[in-house]
Parts: structure tokens; sequence; C-alpha cells
């Protein structure tokens, strides 16, 4: 009996040596990063795992691919490149566009935008904690994937990423409560911030005055503003505005473009670290939250630009006119 | 059970594999619905283990596989390492003879300590600022209860195959 009792003490005693190792692990964790390090090397060591994990759906996928018929493949080969090819067609104009508003931007002391860098990724395919919107993608640090990327589908925003491991990532949708995204109204320009509900069929925009001009079917783009996301991707379509007289501002939700639960593969924007400009479109963010510094700073700029273009054509001016007078000099001689 | 128990493997040959796919069934991706009631795979196997063979660092192991779980799915660390050991600490002190108990009653104990170690730590999860309100904590607790006897009778079954030793007491014939 006493040796039993003994084991039961000390079985109290080693529980309560694990709740207070949990509770000190978890307040290193959450509160200070001190654990990162070890976070990011475990987590990376863990990646054959995930993938393990993920292999059903994987080869599910690859049988489905391997079965598919020879007209099938014909059909889908057709869709693919005619959507291909107007796809290029696009880009042709859009090159075109861009140039333009290069233009029109540097017309109106805007910073220009720069190079972005889009990184392909997949999803691979293993259940995060119920209690966080999660996915994780198969892009890490070593494909110069950081905290705070912006990721994207075909169809619109997902999220962004939360933590960057050597070999994969793991992305916060933008359905989790802890994500809020500034958004703009596509048809009035309304600014706002929506929050993830939890749920991945829905957005909440928060404290929006009654008066806003938000309608039910309008498409929420992202605003650029904060600097994270970049502007002008669509997030969501609103699909309720609850307006009642007692409350001071409109309950609205919306729908999030990006079926989150779905998606296989995404598009990871990013500032390119091989382009010099890197540093200075970095930068960016913060200035473009003060107009006038940056208004200033451009104006200084351009004077610089037209003093040193002066500069230029007068010492252009000068080559020119020995030139010419030299060539003068030959004819007379 | 069956005599000769020095011929017996240690109960290791079964509880690492078990471990591993124990692992890969909790973050392995499922429809919705179901992944939102998932059984709680890891407990019930390190609980049938620590009932099977009463093995002395049940906790340890069971705060260990709970850190690995945490560090696979992303969550805040040390919290699937509690709901883990908890469950453990608590069905392994507070009842004793836990295998002496009939199967009914053995599923209502699995289901009611399931169900308050979760709230105690979707509690602590609240604190940290990482959950919200829109969850359900019954439904994966009655289906951890509902797979206890699944997961005890597969577990039973490998462990007789592999021939794997048992406890002294005669718990589980």
């Amino acid at each position: 009996m006493k040796s039993s009792d003994q084991q039961n003490s000390l079985v109290h005693f080693r529980f309560g040596f694990v709740l207070l190792l949990t509770l000190v692990v978890m307040a290193l964790d959450v509160r200070s990063k001190f654990l990162s390090d070890f976070r990011y090397y475990v987590e990376s060591a863990l990646y054959p795992v995930l993938v393990f994990a993920d292999s059903p759906h994987s080869v599910g996928k690859m049988m489905s691919t391997q079965f598919k018929s020879h007209s099938e493949l014909i059909k889908e080969n057709e869709q693919l490149s005619t959507e291909n090819f107007m796809q290029r067609a696009n880009t042709l104009r859009l090159k075109d566009l861009e140039d333009e508003n290069q233009a029109l931007r540097k017309l109106l002391n805007s910073p220009v935008r720069q190079n972005i860098k889009r990184l392909f990724a997949e999803v691979v395919d293993v259940d995060p904690d119920p209690y966080l919107s999660r996915v994780t993608v198969n892009r890490g640090t070593s494909s110069d994937v950081y905290e705070g990327m912006p990721v994207i589908t075909d169809k619109g925003l997902v999220g962004q990423v939360m933590e960057a491991n050597y070999s994969f990532s793991r992305v916060l949708l933008l359905t989790d409560p802890n994500c809020q995204i500034p958004v703009i109204d596509s048809r009035s320009s309304v600014r706002a911030i929506c929050i993830g509900s939890g749920s991945h069929a829905e957005i909440i925009i928060n404290n929006v005055p009654r008066t806003a001009d938000i309608k039910e079917g309008d498409m929420l783009l992202t605003s650029g503003i904060g600097g994270v996301y970049p502007k002008g991707y669509p997030v969501a379509i609103v699909t309720s505005v609850g307006i009642s007289d007692s409350q001071p501002f409109a309950a609205i939700k919306a729908r999030p473009l990006v079926e989150t639960d779905k998606m296989r593969y995404v598009l990871m924007f990013g500032t390119s670290s091989d382009t010099p400009d890197a540093e200075e479109y970095a930068l960016q963010a913060k200035q473009m939250t003060d107009d006038k510094t940056i208004l200033h700073q451009k104006k200084v700029k351009d004077l610089i630009d037209t003093l040193s273009v002066k500069k230029n054509d007068k010492n252009r001016n000068a080559e020119k006119n020995e030139d010419k007078k030299s060539n003068v000099g030959g004819t007379n001689d | 059970m069956i005599s000769g128990k020095d011929n017996r493997n240690s109960f290791l040959l079964l509880l690492v594999p078990m471990l591993f796919i124990g692992l890969i069934l909790q973050i392995i991706h499922l429809p919705e619905v179901v992944s939102l009631n998932r059984p709680d795979f890891l407990t019930l196997i390190i609980l049938f283990f620590s009932v099977y063979s009463n093995f002395s660092l049940k906790i340890e192991i069971s705060w260990l596989v709970g850190i690995l779980l945490d560090l696979a799915t992303g969550a805040p660390l040390g919290i699937n390492a509690l709901i883990i050991s908890a469950q453990i600490y608590l069905i392994t002190t507070q009842f004793k003879n836990f295998y002496k108990y009939k199967l009914w009653q053995q599923i209502i104990i699995v289901g009611i300590i399931n169900f308050l170690v979760t709230i105690l730590c979707y509690w602590i999860e609240h604190i940290i600022g990482r959950s919200y309100y829109e969850i359900n904590f019954l439904i994966p607790s009655v289906s951890t209860a509902v797979f206890w006897p699944i997961v005890y009778w597969i577990c039973l079954i490998l462990c007789s195959t592999f021939s794997v030793a048992s406890d002294e007491k005669e718990n589980l014939d």
C-alpha cells in the first residue's frame, strides 16, 4: 500500500511539474518570442510528418489524373490553351496600362510601385488547430517567404503569412478572428476594416456608420492602407447590411470570394530581394502614411532631377557647340 | 490472458507506431463536419496503454506527444500537451479501478473528462486571446467517448497479435 501511495503522490508531483512547465512554455511562446527559434527548427523537422499526412489527398489526386481519358485531356488542353491565349492578350494590355498608370502616378507625385515578386505555392492538406483558421503551404524561408507576406489566389485575397518555417509556412486566413484587413468599397470608395468571424463563409465589418454607402452585393477590395496587403485585390462581397436605430453602427456581413477550405494553390506576394529597389520599396509602406512628407521629398527629388537634367543638357549643349565650332573650323581649314 | 510473460514484447513496440498513427489521424485533412468533431485519438491511445501496461512515464510521454501535436498543428505551444496529460492524469488517479468498470461507465468517464479538460483549455486559450466563441465542445467529447471502445478493441487485438506484455493485474480479460 505504501509503495502505491508513494507512486500516487509522485504522480501528483509529476503532473504538477508538467502543469507548471506547460504554463511557462505557453507564456514564453505566446507573450515573448523566446521559443521562436525552437519552434522554427522543430517544426521544420516535422515537415515530413505533414507531407505524410497530406499523402492520401495527393495520392488520390495523382490517381484521378492518371485515369483521365485521352479525350478529356484533349478537351482540357484546348480549354486551357484558349484561356492562356485570352490571358496573354489581356497581359499585353495590362503592360500598357501599367506604364500609363506609372506615368500618371509620376504626374501626381505619388510613389511609383516597384516590381513585386510572386511565388506559387501549394496548400499542404493538413488540419490546423481547430481554434485557428490557418492553412499550411509548402513554401518557407528557403523560398524567401517572410512573416506578413500577403497571399492571394486567382479569385481574391486569402490572408497573410503568420509563421514562416524553413520549408513551409502557415497562412492566417482572412476568416480568422485575429485577421483584420483594410478594405474599400469598389462602388462608393467607403473605407472600412473587415474582421474574420471564425466561420469560413463570413467576415464582419464593424465600426461603419449607419449612413455609410455600403449596399448588398458591393465588392470589397483591399485599400492598401497599412502597407501589408497590396491595393486593389478583391476580398469579399457584401451579403447583408443590418441597420437598426438602436445601434450606432451598421452590422455588415460579407462573403469571402476565396473558398478557403477548398483552395489548393495560392500565390504569395513579396518584394523581390533581387531588385536593387527592394529597400526603397520596403520604406514606402511607412512613407505612404504621411502624404506631406512624401510630397516634400518627391518635390526635392524632382527638383534635383530637373537640375541634373538641366546640367546634363547644358553640358550636352556645350559639347554640341564645341563640336559645331570644330566642324566649322575644320571646313574653314 | 496468455501465459509465459517472459516471451512477451515490450509495450513500446506498439505504443510508438500507434502514437505516430494517432498524430497523423489528428492532423489529416477531413471534411469540415468530421474535422470539427474529430475524436481525441492520441488521448485514447495513451489511455489504453496506461490502462493496459500501466507504464510509469505516462504523464511525461503524453505531454511530449501533445507538444509534438502543438508543433504540427501550429497551436500555442503546450495547449494540446496540457489537454492530453491532464486527461491521462485525471483518469489514472481519480478512477484507479478504471479497467474494472463496465464499458458504458468507461465511455461516460472518458467523455466527461474530455469535456472538462477541453473547457479548461478553451478558457486558457481565451486568456491568451486566440479563440473565438463559435465553437462546440460537446460533440468532440461525445465522439471521443464513442471512439473509446473502438480504439480499445483495435489496440487490444494488436497487443494480442504482437504478443505485447500487459500489466500484472488481470485487467483485460
